[in-house]
């Protein structure tokens, strides 16, 4: 009896616990089917797959190259060894000390030489299960391009505790020395190393130099023991090495392997070092290409896309840099965690950010305008790079060390400007050229086509500003054998030459007077050029007199009082541009806001000493600010007359059946009608790396990746070609298992090729071959943000300082992709320049600086511009460029006070009416939460938010239906989210009896087993207790009785 | 006999559940209207649920000495559920909250604290019911009467 009693006892406790773990596992199952994307990343599962019932050829729209594992294996590394050979820029080859020998002794020096930095960590990282599949070291690229590298120095290397191996004694590439606060290197003495281990390895002494970048990463200004005390100047630990390789080798070659700009003056004026070559960060198997170019194989044909200054850290745009919290609103405190507010960034240098400042200070100097030579103390640096610690005189030779666009072959070109031909509307104009391989070898060359405008009295009354010089277009040859050559039209869109006027016209003007096209090696050339075009000469302090047969003039007159306000003022859309950012809460000129008058003092040219800018730190959030800061600024509308919507009719059309649909189709109205707001809600919130289903309309949900360089979850394990898995076809090789896509050179490498084929080709095969072979239709990328300064750890990310080179790779790059069928997001619209603080910094510029860098920038993806010259004489091509980018996705940081993705003058009014943007817009990692201001970003036609769950109390359909503005913004997105999805490679095999399914994975077993067994549990316990109760209640009526 | 000395040690055991859990609510109440949360509508249903709870068991430990050792038992079970309810919705409402530390980027401060807080609340509250959980299975809270 008292065993019974314990026991029931027992019972009653278990029954809590197993209550308790039946309402935990119910809960979770649909917690955890809401979360599917991360688990099957943890689990290395596939949670559901769509099938069709029978299918033919005609389903499959796109298609992949690569039909087995070992095409495509075989096809991606022989892309990223392509790419990657066009990519490296050599910067000095003293003597023709480069190529060397095919079979030459060399030895490698240089932590870098050993732990190479391969890509940019997190959000774009190359795939380490390639490279440790594969031993794609160094070492190992170059001996099997037949160099003979030192042995006895590579083994001390690899002796050393600091560096990692794998079981089979190769360097594991996981194990990197990623910090950004110091440079990696190793002490020669310390591992041993003496000059006698150089013995019969003495060809070349290979040193390799190098900064980590990745998502997350940010470099700091001084404190290092640099020449300059820049982390992004050489280490007095590298320096020893290259000593250390210029004391024991006749020819010393420096390989810069890192994608932030590094000061490498010391190396340049050094006649010790012969050669420098920048490779960037090369990918999985770009030191194949690193040999290639070395040995000759390759002449190299990359160019600066950056500029390379002496000091990183003096230039206007680093006066707002800053991750030490100098720039957190003075009353951060007062705002709550889920505000997401912390800082600001005020860009006052306006648009002379890279070369636009060094070249336009460099022009006016030489043209003699008053003061634009003097100085104040720590604006400009002396001869050496260091910084002046008193007012002086600003040098162009002291300040840059490589221009924008710089670069050098093994072989010599001559560049002729043939003609210009400037159309009769005055929109676009062609430029002729003609390239003649002067040299001896083989090679490419980069036509880098420049202009510049007039600086008018109008420009300095109404404080728009002119870059001496801006690169218009470019155009890469094809491989030219020596005196071989070839003309090429290049077709300029002058609208890239106009100015934005924010003050004055309020839209995009051009002023009466004389401009100039001019071509160059790279752009500090071709102003030469154009300041010998108008009589300049080094007499006049030029660093070198320029070819005025490369530079050619044309007249813009005859317009009302000597601007032109109208040719440029409506977007190709058809839509009239005038400001959108530069009055009410959308405003990017923090002037705009009352108690903020006069905040911002922007650069102007008319005065560079003057208004060099000065920081501004100590600011309140106030007012309407302040409002805005708290992301909570529209309220919804209870009483409109919302009777002309209609939500969740039966009208019988299923998404397969819109297969292929135009935006113009007639069925999209009837189509969307079957959507109810929840479902739109439900789909909302739910984007990850799966994209959620909507019921209705039979739309089963896809799968999505962040996809940069490739596939960040994809591997060959669960690739195929056209629905068969390559691991169920015969010959299938599991050593394939775990191999990724990721394996390109980094993007910036991409844009430093200066080749729009060779980034079309980028698009179609790392970001369009993932979408196919493992089904990911939605692939997050490319990333497009502009490199505003060195210090951003992402920058590798990122193709350049240039809104055109950067604009036309970017757009190249979604050409390629979507001629795959992938839905590209564009990423991060707009102004992400830095890491630190990047959710939720507050970002300010002028309309004038928006407009002609970022947003530009961006515009040539959405707008489909830059078309490659040979697509002109290429029917197959036809098709291409003419639909823009058809996703984008938001940034971290805010546009101006307001979220990103709630800032109607860039998402509504600029992005989809200028530009006609008709696709997905996705958030970046808000979830549906206060920092995304949600219903605000709905409004402004937001169609979904990346991230896990919903933080606020309104996501709900009642709160938006009665809202008419709301109704309308839910039934464009929901057209904005199915245009690109129909036209995509989701439709890929499917037909209209598509369907989804889904699969049996490990964390669903979890939680159904789960639920099974604390089921059973319960029923156990319960039951048994139940049972112990009427047992004990009978027996004591018994001993009653 | 008063109160506090007629308590046996499941009585003692119950008393520091309901310690535990008016600490847990006050955690989550905190927690869901401070700092990162601050703004976010904040599910009462943890708060009434632990209030619920801990009047029932101060009931509980006034009376249980004059209660059938089978009522108050069914009692302790019903208290130690509320318990876990208020627990589970708890973990409930941080999932998206905690998830999004999963991702890589740069999670304020405020996040952090956040979720470290929901992670100690929810434990306090786990603690509660485990507690509970011995009560119900001791049964008798109140000293037994020589």
């Amino acid at each position: 009896m008292a065993a019974l009693q314990v026991l029931k006892k027992v019972l009653r406790g278990l029954s809590a616990v197993a209550i308790f773990g039946l309402a935990t596992a119910l809960a979770a199952g649909p917690i955890m089917e809401q979360y599917q994307a991360p688990l099957d990343d943890f689990f290395n599962s596939t949670s559901f797959e769509i099938v069709a019932e029978e299918t033919d050829q005609a389903d499959w729209v796109y298609e992949s190259n690569f039909k087995t594992v070992q095409e495509a294996v075989e096809g991606f590394k022989e892309f990223a060894i392509r790419e990657s050979q066009e990519t490296y820029v050599l910067l000095k080859n003293e003597e023709q000390a480069l190529p060397i020998a095919k079979d030459a002794s060399i030895t490698l020096l240089g932590l870098r030489a050993y732990v190479p930095v391969y890509g940019n960590d997190m959000g774009a990282a190359p795939d380490t299960n390639v490279i440790n599949g594969e031993n794609s070291q160094i070492y190992n690229a170059f001996e099997d391009r037949g160099f003979k590298v030192n042995p006895t120095v590579k083994e001390k290397y690899m002796a050393s505790e600091q560096i990692t191996l794998k079981e089979d004694g190769e360097i594991d590439a996981s194990a990197k020395f990623s910090d950004t606060a110091a440079a990696a290197e190793l002490d020669l003495g310390e591992l041993g190393i003496t000059a006698a281990d150089y013995s019969g390895y003495k060809d070349a002494a290979i040193v390799v130099v190098g900064r980590p970048g990745g998502e997350r990463k940010e470099y700091s200004v001084g404190g290092t023991d640099s020449l300059t005390g820049n982390i992004l100047g050489l280490s007095q630990a590298e320096k020893a090495v290259i000593e250390e390789a210029k004391d024991n080798f006749d020819k010393v070659v420096v390989l810069v392997n890192a994608t932030n700009m590094m000061e490498l003056r010391e190396l340049e004026e050094d006649s010790e070092i012969d050669a420098i070559l920048w490779i960037g960060y090369p990918g999985v198997y770009g030191f194949y290409g690193v040999a290639d170019v070395l040995n000759g194989t390759v002449a190299p044909s990359g160019h600066l896309g950056d500029t390379y200054a002496a000091n990183t850290a003096i230039n206007p745009a680093m006066v707002n840099y800053g991750t030490d919290g100098k720039n957190k609103w003075a009353n951060v405190d007062e705002f709550g965690g889920s505000d997401n507010t912390n800082s600001y960034l005020i860009n006052q240098e306006g648009i002379y950010t890279g070369y636009r400042y060094y070249e336009t200070r460099y022009a006016d100097v030489v043209g003699g305008v008053d003061g634009a030579a003097e100085a104040k103390a720590g604006t400009y640096v002396n001869a050496d790079g260091t910084a002046a610690t008193s007012d002086g005189t600003w040098n162009y030779a002291n300040e840059v060390v490589y221009p924008f666009g710089y670069g050098l072959s093994y072989t010599t070109f001559e560049q002729t400007l043939d003609s210009i031909r400037v159309k009769g509307d005055k929109k676009t104009a062609e430029v002729v050229v003609t390239v003649e391989n002067t040299g001896d070898v083989a090679g490419k060359s980069v036509i880098q086509l420049y202009a510049q405008a007039p600086y008018t009295d109008y420009d300095r009354e109404n404080g728009v500003e002119k870059s001496a010089i801006q690169l218009m277009d470019y155009e890469k040859t094809n491989l030219l054998e020596p005196g071989k050559t070839q003309t090429i039209t290049l077709r300029v869109d002058l609208a890239n030459l106009a100015s934005y006027d924010y003050t004055n016209a309020k839209t995009y003007i051009v002023d009466d007077g004389e401009y100039y096209f001019a071509i160059g090696d790279d752009a500090h050339e071709a102003l030469n050029n154009i300041l010998a075009a108008q009589g300049y000469t080094v007499e006049d302090g030029m660093t070198a007199n320029g070819d005025a047969t490369k530079a050619k003039s044309w007249s813009w007159w005859g317009s009302a009082n000597g601007v032109d306000a109208q040719t440029f003022s409506v977007s190709k859309a058809g839509v009239e541009i005038t400001n959108h950012l530069s009055e009410g809460d959308y405003a990017m000129d923090i002037n705009a806001f009352e108690g903020y008058e006069n905040t911002a003092k922007y650069m102007t040219r008319a005065d560079w000493n003057g208004t060099y800018p000065e920081a501004v730190f100590g600011l309140e959030a106030k007012g309407r600010m302040e409002t805005l800061l708290r992301n909570d600024f529209i309220d919804f509308k209870t009483n409109d007359d919302v009777s002309a919507f209609s939500w969740g009719e039966d009208n019988g059309i299923t998404i397969y059946e819109m297969k292929g649909a135009a935006w113009d189709d007639p069925r999209w109205d009837d189509f969307i009608d079957q959507i109810p707001i929840s479902e739109f809600l439900s789909f909302a919130q739910s984007a990850f790396h799966n994209i959620a289903g909507i019921e209705s309309i039979g739309y089963p949900g896809n799968k999505a990746d962040d996809g940069p360089g490739g596939s960040d979850s994809g591997k060959m394990a669960d690739a195929g070609y056209q629905g068969q898995a390559y691991s169920e076809m015969e010959g299938y090789d599991s050593k394939y298992d775990n191999y990724g896509t990721r394996i390109a050179p980094t993007p910036t490498n991409l844009a430093y090729s200066w080749n729009k084929e060779l980034a079309y080709e980028n698009g179609q095969i790392i970001l369009g071959e993932s979408t196919l072979i493992f089904n990911y239709p939605i692939m997050i990328g490319p990333g497009m943000n502009l490199h505003r300064h060195a210090y951003n750890g992402r920058g590798g990310e990122y193709y350049s300082e240039d809104p055109i080179l950067s604009g036309f790779t970017g757009s190249a790059v979604v050409q390629g992709a979507q001629s795959k069928g992938t839905v590209v997001n564009v990423k991060h619209f707009a102004f992400n320049d830095q890491e630190g603080d990047r959710s939720g910094i507050a970002v300010f510029m002028n309309e004038q600086t928006a407009r002609e860098m970022e947003l530009r920038n961006f515009q040539q993806a959405f707008e489909a511009n830059g078309k490659p010259a040979s697509f002109y004489e290429d029917e197959s091509k036809a098709d291409e460029y003419t639909v823009g980018a058809l996703g984008v996705m938001t940034s971290f940081n805010r546009i101006g006070a307001t979220a990103p993705s709630a800032n109607k003058g860039a998402c509504v009014d600029i992005l989809r009416g200028e530009w006609d943007f008709n696709g997905y817009s996705v958030t970046d990692f808000t979830g549906v939460a206060p920092k995304a201001s949600p219903k605000e970003s709905i409004l402004y036609n937001t169609t979904a938010f990346c991230g896990f769950g919903v933080s606020v109390d309104y996501w709900d359909a009642s709160y938006f239906e009665n809202d008419a503005d709301m109704c309308a913004a839910i039934k464009d997105n929901l057209k904005y989210i199915l245009y690109p999805l129909v036209n995509s490679a989701a439709m890929n095999g499917q037909n209209i009896s598509s369907h989804r399914v889904e699969l049996d994975t490990p964390w669903r077993a979890l939680y159904r087993n789960a639920q099974i067994g604390f089921g059973v549990a319960v029923g156990v316990t319960v039951l048994g207790w139940i049972a112990l109760e009427i047992v004990g209640a009978v027996q004591k009526k018994k001993e009653v009785r | 006999m008063n109160f506090i000395k007629k308590q046996g040690v499941m009585g003692w055991i119950v008393v520091a559940a309901v310690i535990l859990a008016l600490v847990s609510m006050i955690v989550y109440i905190v927690n869901s209207t401070t700092g990162y949360m601050d703004g976010n509508a904040m599910n009462a249903a943890p708060v009434i649920l632990t209030i619920v709870f801990i009047v029932g068991a101060v009931i509980l430990l006034a009376v249980s000495d004059r209660l059938d050792e089978r009522v108050s038992g069914a009692i302790l079970f019903v208290l130690s559920l509320l318990v876990a309810a208020s627990a589970l919705v708890f973990i409930v409402e941080r999932v998206a909250v905690i998830s999004d530390m999963l991702n890589p980027v740069n999670h304020p401060d405020a996040q952090v604290k956040t979720v470290q807080a929901a992670i100690a609340g929810i434990s306090l509250y786990l603690v509660s019911f485990l507690a509970m959980v011995v009560a119900t299975i001791g049964g008798r809270l109140a000293k037994k009467e020589d």
